[in-house]
């Protein structure tokens, strides 16, 4: 079933100046419990696509639906809410709060949608345990290696169990070893909560493990390759 | 869990943080300092002025205010009467006034002259206490006695055992005059009390102005609980109305006015100080965002509400400014309770002072409630504070911000 459609999105950076086609009419489907990577060159809109799915940029055309909802025209409030309600987010630079512990960095999206402290705990936890992480529980982010704080980024993506998780180059900071126990544990928790993961890479590694293959070039979609 | 946030990202920066903590603590130390030698000085401005020359009350015949004629007088009595009955009345005591010249063989002054009776003037003044040379009117020789400040004996050029003579026009408008003998001399911290007024015994005065016995031209009196003064002083009025009866207040405007306006000046005092603080708080807030922009971008990608934004900005600067504004009151109560036991002696100051009625030695003091309305005029000062900082926080757009 699908829970993601961006139909005939185009995205224009400075329009009235030096305008810069980003995407350039992409219609696309994602089904629930999906496992894909946006791939491309360096500039070919990876990101940009990815944000429009997110609801962090609007598309300059085009819809984007989630659950049969059109987000694109929500208010900057309403869309705020829907993303904390509905997606979780993993950056390439982690991007984790760097005053609280990996413990506070995970439960960071459940204490916004208020839920209770044990049930925060427990779900923490979980998660922790879950990435291999639990013994980091109350470490900072700068005395966790990458790899770690990335899967902490993972568990924090989780938390709130999302209807998918839009992953931005989520390994590009990453040696092998640490991006491979990454991909296991997205893999795991994809199969486990049947969470929709969708990926922006240009990282071999990934694209191997991924169910279905975007390729962008130009703001199009130039392949679109299922597993 | 926004607030815990907030909290730490105060100290993220420490040094910044510092920098501003301090020069909250340092501007709020010297304000109340100031604010608390202002409060100091006119508490004994008041004190000194209740104590020495004024008392609580004063109560005169309506006219004797108006034309300061001698006849306009009050029987001593009658109101006695009323005052032994008022509860909230410690001590009292009747005096006859009158405006002379005093005059040695050197020199001549335009005094007041204040005849007392001085076992009953010693419970409402405190002159006796300041007398100097000499006594107050404890001479049992033939003499009339006058008790002279120092700086009068100087303008006249007299000293102790110098002899006076004290001409004025009495009750009938004819000219009298009297020999006196210094007997004491006295000093308070008020040059121009000092330099106009001389005290001889009521008895004596009362019979160069020709006046009927029993009959004065003021009565004064002090209070056993100062807050109940305005109550005291309206009875009296509505007991007696022929007598007008007058606080302190009334009768030295100028003192009532300064003493009540104190607490206004001390607060624009601390407010312009926080006012020229408002500018390092925006700075270091600003920086503070401007730094976290990326951090800011990820928290709205991940939905947190501008109204969490606004909160945990808000949140920072409070604490920030709170940090700040403990230590800075924590040092000025340590500053001024030391200094507010042991006095600052302004030596150098001390002539200048004296001739505003100002003691030279000041005891700072400040109202604890101070403490608590400065805590949250800093509080504002803050919220205030974050506006501009939340206004940037909420311009960036998250996927600019995570991309930046």
């Amino acid at each position: 079933m699908s829970i993601i459609h961006t139909h005939n999105i185009t995205k224009t950076y400075n329009p009235d100046t030096v305008p810069v086609h980003a995407i350039n009419g992409v219609t696309l489907s994602f089904n629930e419990g999906g496992f894909s990577a946006i791939i491309g060159p360096s500039g070919c809109g990876k990101t940009t696509l990815l944000n429009m799915i997110g609801g962090l940029e609007r598309p300059t055309t085009g819809t984007v639906e989630v659950n049969g909802e059109t987000i694109n025209t929500k208010s900057k409030r309403a869309l705020t809410e829907f993303r904390l309600k509905n997606i979780g987010f993993i950056f390439q630079a982690y991007n984790l709060i760097p005053v609280m512990s990996a413990f506070e960095n995970t439960a960071f999206i459940m204490e916004l949608l208020g839920w209770p402290r044990d049930k925060i705990k427990s779900r923490v936890m979980e998660l922790l345990e879950a990435m291999d992480i639990a013994d980091k529980a109350h470490q900072r982010p700068n005395q966790l290696s990458g790899g770690q704080q990335q899967r902490v980024a993972v568990a924090r993506a989780l938390s709130t169990r999302p209807k998918f998780i839009l992953a931005d180059e989520p390994t590009a900071n990453l040696d092998s070893h640490a991006t491979g126990n990454l991909l296991d544990m997205m893999l795991k928790m994809n199969e486990r909560e049947k969470t929709t993961f969708i990926f922006s890479t240009h990282d071999d590694r990934v694209m191997r493990r991924a169910r279905r293959l975007i390729k962008l070039d130009d703001g199009k979609v130039v392949d679109d390759a299922r597993s | 869990m926004i607030v815990a946030y907030a909290w730490r990202n105060v100290w993220r920066n420490s040094t910044r943080s510092l920098a501003v903590i301090l020069a909250l603590a340092t501007g709020l130390l010297g304000a109340l300092f100031i604010a608390a030698l202002a409060n100091g000085m006119m508490d004994k401005w008041v004190k000194t002025a209740i104590d020495n020359e004024i008392s609580d009350l004063q109560m005169h015949h309506p006219e004797y205010l108006i034309t300061q004629e001698l006849t306009s007088t009050m029987d001593q009595d009658r109101i006695a009467q009323y005052l032994k009955a008022d509860s909230n009345i410690a001590s009292y005591s009747f005096r006859v006034k009158v405006d002379g010249m005093a005059a040695t063989a050197n020199n001549s002054v335009q005094v007041t002259g204040l005849g007392v009776d001085p076992t009953t003037e010693s419970e409402v003044t405190n002159i006796h206490h300041l007398v100097e040379e000499g006594s107050y009117f404890e001479d049992q020789s033939n003499f009339k006695s006058m008790v002279i400040s120092r700086k009068m004996a100087d303008k006249l050029k007299a000293g102790l055992k110098s002899k006076i003579i004290l001409t004025l026009a009495d009750a009938q408008g004819e000219i009298a005059y009297e020999n006196f003998k210094v007997t004491g001399l006295f000093a308070t911290n008020n040059t121009m009390f000092d330099e106009s007024t001389i005290f001889v015994e009521k008895d004596q005065l009362a019979r160069i102005l020709k006046l009927e016995p029993g009959q004065v031209h003021e009565a004064a009196a002090r209070v056993v609980d100062p807050d109940l003064l305005e109550v005291t002083v309206a009875g009296l009025n509505s007991s007696l109305g022929d007598v007008e009866t007058e606080s302190w207040k009334e009768l030295n405007p100028t003192l009532k006015v300064t003493a009540s306006t104190m607490d206004l000046y001390n607060y624009i005092l601390v407010g312009v100080v926080l006012l020229a603080l408002i500018f390092g708080i925006v700075n270091t807030m600003l920086m503070a965002i401007l730094e976290r922009t990326k951090e800011i971008g990820m928290l709205t990608a991940l939905g947190l509400s501008r109204l969490k934004i606004a909160q945990m900005i808000i949140a920072e600067t409070v604490f920030l400014c709170l940090v700040g504004s403990t230590i800075g009151n924590l040092l000025s109560f340590l500053a001024i309770g030391y200094f507010g036991r042991r006095g600052i002696h302004f030596e150098e100051f001390a002539e200048g002072f004296e001739s505003f009625g100002l003691s030279a030695e000041v005891f700072p003091s400040i109202d604890t409630e101070m403490y608590f309305t400065i805590t949250i005029m800093v509080v504002i000062t803050a919220i205030f504070s974050s506006i501009f900082p939340i206004v940037r926080a909420f311009k960036l757009e998250p996927a600019e911000a995570i991309r930046d």
